[in-house]
């Protein structure tokens, strides 16, 4: 099964990442099984706990699975060096994380050109890439502001226009609207469908039902185990997924 | 492109710590100075030689020919020969110092000195270095140019007249010293008689007409520096034996040059190299203290695409780009500092003490090489710091021990154990901030000590063996005049006759300078260390230096001869006594009247009375002679010393800022972990009070830990490292001091205030933040 689809870009198999610390042992994500085409924009919806984090972050290569494959393009990746992962992440995969995680040191506008320029950018194009998803985030004024000042639906914008600095042709976003307000939130989500539209692969982790709307399949987690694999009605795939289940209901509910 | 998101990290990270940044390009600049300084000066002191030779492009063979002696065709004729100076005219003639204009006429002491003849245009090869003053000129006016340590010696400076006067007396010109030059052509004077004096020709001509009387000084640069003795002898068989009057090679200018007081640059050198080892674990402290702090970013960084090779890359090209201004700023400081250093040494020049390339070479890349080593275990720990790091902060645990809790239980504040307690929960870092304090504090309690010996020298130069400051030379004046003089005078506490006489030892090459002192029933105040003076003719006292070159100890006989006569001395104590280079062998004057021997040139050491300064004494004393006596004040110790506590106070300041560096390391760690516990601690029940005092505890603690183990080391080894120093420099034991207790107390009150104010910033603010923080959630 692996490899079938050349259009699959992202495949996880019985992914399972343990955690030990001070002799007890936490399971955070069980034998998770998903894929992801070029140009989808999945949607992985959880409780908090449910292990939405730590998936993405095995997926995207900030952690070693502890068991289970992963293959990113066709190419097994699960294996591979941290300093390979890191080649892979400038122009494979743009990580927005919870919280923010902006670097303190450098101002807005740094942080998003950095990461453009680790993708491989010029000068002038880092730039132009900076102005450009600023502007689209309504931050075209905080280029030069010190991100730990900023309010933190503000940071949460930057991180998100940071993970995206390089045009990466995948996106994982770990909760890019917790904590933002309607007006922020929409503003995320127009930015997420215009990427989607433009043919963007996005995996999004979150717990709104809202945001997990305009997404093509959405996948539910519920104690580090994928419960429900659905796509949404005019989604071009068809039911993968063992039945639809509540998460991907409520979903359907908002979308009517 | 990469390199550019590198260079961007580095100049945010730059700017958001400028503190930081400042501190390791100071710390590193600090000690490439005290390097480069000690280097200086141990080179000045040592081999003065090879500075001077670079500085004037020397020649390395010097020939005095008779005159008419052709050289021009020599360059062709012996192989190896690469230049050729001169031929200058030279010719032997007397000095004296010129009397005030209107006096009877000159009458003082005259000196011999040789004039040679060089040109307003300073030659290419073995070129004096004009050190004040100018060169020759072409104007009738020109004057004349003395080598500096003859001009020292005769108390000349530029502007001084002088009148010079033909062997046979028959001339007599007076001069006006246009300038002092130094030379590597030949040693210092007195070690290098006669002193030196560069003249136009036409004076030359004007102060001996007679040709005959005129030698033809050339010198000679050779491919093979080594071969010198191969050359000179090529040479003399080429002109002809008897046209060579005198040969001098650059091995025996260089000999004669060094043996000069190697201490100052030797306690330096010392100190430098404790001061990078403290550089070293306060850069290690910095970065590493740093990257716990960052490891957010550093995840970050890592989840951008940076691999670690590129993490290790960018922090050591960061530390790199700091240790790089460090250095160049440790260059201008050093070449800044050099002069007001030298300009307490005497005798040591600018030129003397250039460093070596090589040297510079060393230290330039020691330094460098220590600080990239200092910056590569940390910055390849921020290299495998994973990515998650960015979000997954791991706080340090650790567990309340026992003892914690028992003393906890018994009462003891809260906020004092878990402050302790904190301090040792990150145990590397604890490690580190220990070492990185505790080496300065050592440092500087050995410098202190240092400091306390040179005060005890300062204010009782008699107890290193300089208890007379003035000597007397008779000069012109017979003994018996001289006697009463300095009899006459009312400033002289005491005066002992005095004779130097070179003695040859058995099994030894060359000759050892003895001083006949005072006489067995009235000997010289020497001081005495081990044994005693000596009372008896045939005992003498000696320095260690001398004890070690004779291999004998006291209580034992030594045998030598004065002009063939043998004498037997007992060695019946140790002194201490800095001069002739630390090798002195002194007894009673009747002991050589006794056996027979021939008492050469007498002196006078004169012991003043308390509080009289040395040089007035001296000056009065020629006055009152109508400068008949030649009166020197013996170089005082004060002189020289008071630059090295200048320079000991220096060095101690680099040390106390790479405590600090390392203090400010631990304050922000510890801000930065208790965070989180100080909201903790708030909802506990503590006070705000009581939580900045836990906070500031935790620096306090590990600061009065290092600080009782540095200081209690220090006081164990600087007395003994003192006197190990001094007994190199010949010495011997027994000068060290320890440190002043009230030094030693400001100095480890000043580190422990230091580090609870360092915290005391950051554990207020912290506090603060740690209660947003609880608010929050994050």
């Amino acid at each position: 099964m692996i490899g079938e689809h050349e259009h699959t870009m992202l495949r996880a198999c019985s992914l399972t990442k343990t955690f030990t610390a001070n002799g007890s042992t936490t399971t955070a994500v069980r034998g998770a099984d998903l894929g992801l085409r070029r140009g989808e924009f999945a949607v992985v919806l959880g409780s908090p706990g449910s292990g939405k984090s730590t998936l993405l972050h095995l997926l995207g290569g900030l952690e070693r699975p502890t068991s289970g494959q992963i293959w990113l393009n066709g190419q097994r990746v699960d294996g591979l060096s941290q300093a390979r992962w890191a080649v892979l992440r400038r122009r494979e995969i743009g990580f927005m994380f919870q919280f923010a995680g902006l670097i303190e040191n450098m101002t807005v506008a740094d942080n998003v050109e950095v990461a453009a320029l680790m993708g491989g950018a010029s000068r002038r194009q880092a730039a132009g890439r900076r102005q450009e998803l600023l502007t689209e985030l309504g931050l075209a004024d905080l280029a030069g502001a010190a991100p730990a000042r900023l309010p933190v639906s503000e940071q949460q914008r930057v991180a998100l226009a940071r993970a995206m600095a390089a045009r990466p042709a995948l996106l994982l976003a770990d909760e890019p609207t917790g904590g933002l307000d309607n007006v922020a939130t929409l503003a995320v989500q127009r930015l997420l469908a215009r990427a989607h539209a433009d043919g963007q692969s996005i995996l999004l982790a979150t717990r709104d039902s809202r945001v997990a709307s305009a997404a093509d399949r959405v996948i539910s987690l519920f104690d580090g185990m994928v419960a429900d694999d659905a796509p949404l009605p005019d989604a071009p795939r068809e039911v993968t997924g063992p039945g639809r289940r509540s998460a991907v209901r409520e979903v359907l509910r908002l979308r009517d | 492109m990469r390199v550019r998101a590198m260079a961007r990290w580095i100049r945010a990270d730059l700017r958001a710590s400028a503190g930081r940044a400042l501190a390791i390009g100071g710390v590193v600049a600090g000690v490439v100075t005290a390097l480069l300084l000690s280097a200086g000066v141990l080179q000045g002191a040592t081999n003065p030689w090879q500075g001077l030779f670079s500085a004037t492009r020397g020649a390395q063979v010097w020939l005095h020919l008779a005159p008419g002696t052709g050289v021009s065709g020599l360059r062709a004729q012996v192989p190896g020969i690469e230049a050729v100076a001169g031929p200058y005219a030279a010719t032997a003639a007397t000095v004296q110092l010129a009397g005030q204009p209107g006096s009877a006429g000159e009458n003082g002491q005259r000196t011999r000195v040789e004039l040679r003849a060089m040109s307003a245009r300073l030659p290419d090869i073995g070129r004096p270095l004009v050190t004040s003053g100018h060169w020759l000129s072409d104007s009738p006016t020109s004057g004349v140019v003395l080598e500096a340590t003859f001009a020292q010696a005769l108390h000349v400076s530029a502007g001084s007249v002088l009148v010079l006067e033909s062997v046979d007396g028959s001339t007599r010109v007076r001069v006006r010293v246009a300038g002092l030059a130094e030379t590597a052509d030949q040693g210092f004077y007195p070690d290098q008689t006669p002193g030196l004096i560069w003249v136009l020709p036409g004076l030359l001509r004007q102060v001996e007409p007679l040709a005959g009387h005129t030698d033809e000084v050339v010198g000679l640069r050779i491919a093979d520096p080594a071969g010198s003795g191969v050359a000179v002898q090529q040479v003399v068989t080429q002109l002809g034996s008897s046209t060579v009057g005198t040969v001098s090679t650059w091995q025996q200018v260089e000999q004669s040059m060094a043996r000069r007081n190697p201490l100052l640059g030797l306690v330096l050198a010392l100190f430098g190299l404790l001061a990078l080892v403290a550089a070293v674990l306060a850069i290690v402290n910095v970065t590493s203290g740093r990257v716990l702090i960052q490891r957010a970013d550093l995840g970050m960084l890592k989840t951008i695409g940076f691999t670690p090779a590129q993490v290790l890359a960018m922090l050591t090209a960061e530390h790199a780009l700091l240790a790089g201004v460090g250095v160049v700023a440790g260059l201008v400081a050093a070449k800044l500092a050099m002069p007001l250093l030298l300009g307490g040494v005497p005798g040591v020049s600018m030129a003397a003490a250039a460093v070596p390339a090589g040297w510079a070479a060393v230290i330039i890349g020691g330094t460098l090489a220590a600080v990239l080593l200092a910056t590569a275990v940390p910055a390849w720990h921020a290299g495998r710091i994973l990515p998650v790091a960015a979000v997954r902060s791991a706080p340090p645990h650790g567990h309340l021990s026992r003892l914690a809790m028992a003393v906890m239980a018994a009462g003891m504040p809260p906020a004092v154990v878990l402050g302790a307690r904190a301090a040792f929960v990150r145990r590397l870092p604890a490690a580190l901030t220990i070492s990185g304090l505790a080496i300065p504090m050592l440092t500087i309690t050995i410098g202190l000590g240092c400091w306390a010996t040179l005060d005890e020298v300062q204010r009782s130069p008699a107890d290193i063996g300089m208890a007379a400051s003035v000597t007397v030379a008779p000069g012109s004046m017979t003994l018996p005049q001289a006697d009463r003089l300095i009899r006459a005078d009312p400033q002289v506490q005491a005066a002992y006759a005095s004779v130097r006489a070179d003695a040859l030892v058995p099994g030894e090459t060359a000759t050892i300078t003895t001083l006949g002192m005072g006489t067995s029933a009235r000997p010289y105040p020497f001081h005495v260390v081990q044994g005693n003076l000596y009372h008896a003719p045939e005992e003498a006292v000696a320095t260690q230096a001398l004890l070690d070159a004779l291999q004998v100890h006291v209580g034992q006989f030594v045998r030598m001869w004065f002009g063939g006569v043998p004498v037997t001395f007992h060695v019946v104590g140790r002194i201490i006594d800095p001069q002739y280079g630390g090798e002195v062998l002194a007894y009673g004057r009747d002991t050589l009247a006794d056996e027979g021997a021939t008492a050469p040139l007498g002196f006078y050491s004169l012991v003043l009375r308390h509080g009289i300064s040395a040089g007035v004494a001296a000056a009065r004393l020629e006055r009152a002679s109508g400068g008949r006596v030649d009166a020197q004040a013996v170089p005082d110790p004060a002189d020289q010393l008071g630059i090295v506590q200048g320079a000991l106070a220096g060095l101690i300041a680099v040390l106390a800022l790479t405590g600090l560096t390392t203090l400010l390391t631990a304050s922000l760690l510890g801000r930065r972990d208790h965070q989180r516990d100080a909201g903790v601690l708030a909802a506990m029940g503590l006070t705000p009070l009581q939580v900045t005092a836990a906070l500031v505890l935790r620096t306090t603690v590990l600061a009065l830990l290092s600080v009782a183990i540095g200081a209690g080391a220090g006081l164990l080894i600087a007395t003994r490292l003192i006197s190990a120093v001094s007994r190199l420099y010949g010495l011997g034991a027994g000068i060290g001091r320890p440190p002043s207790s009230v030094a030693l107390a400001v100095a480890v009150t000043a580190a422990i205030a230091l580090a609870a104010l360092a915290s005391a910033g950051p554990a207020s603010r912290s506090r603060d933040r740690g209660q947003a923080r609880l608010v929050t959630g994050r």
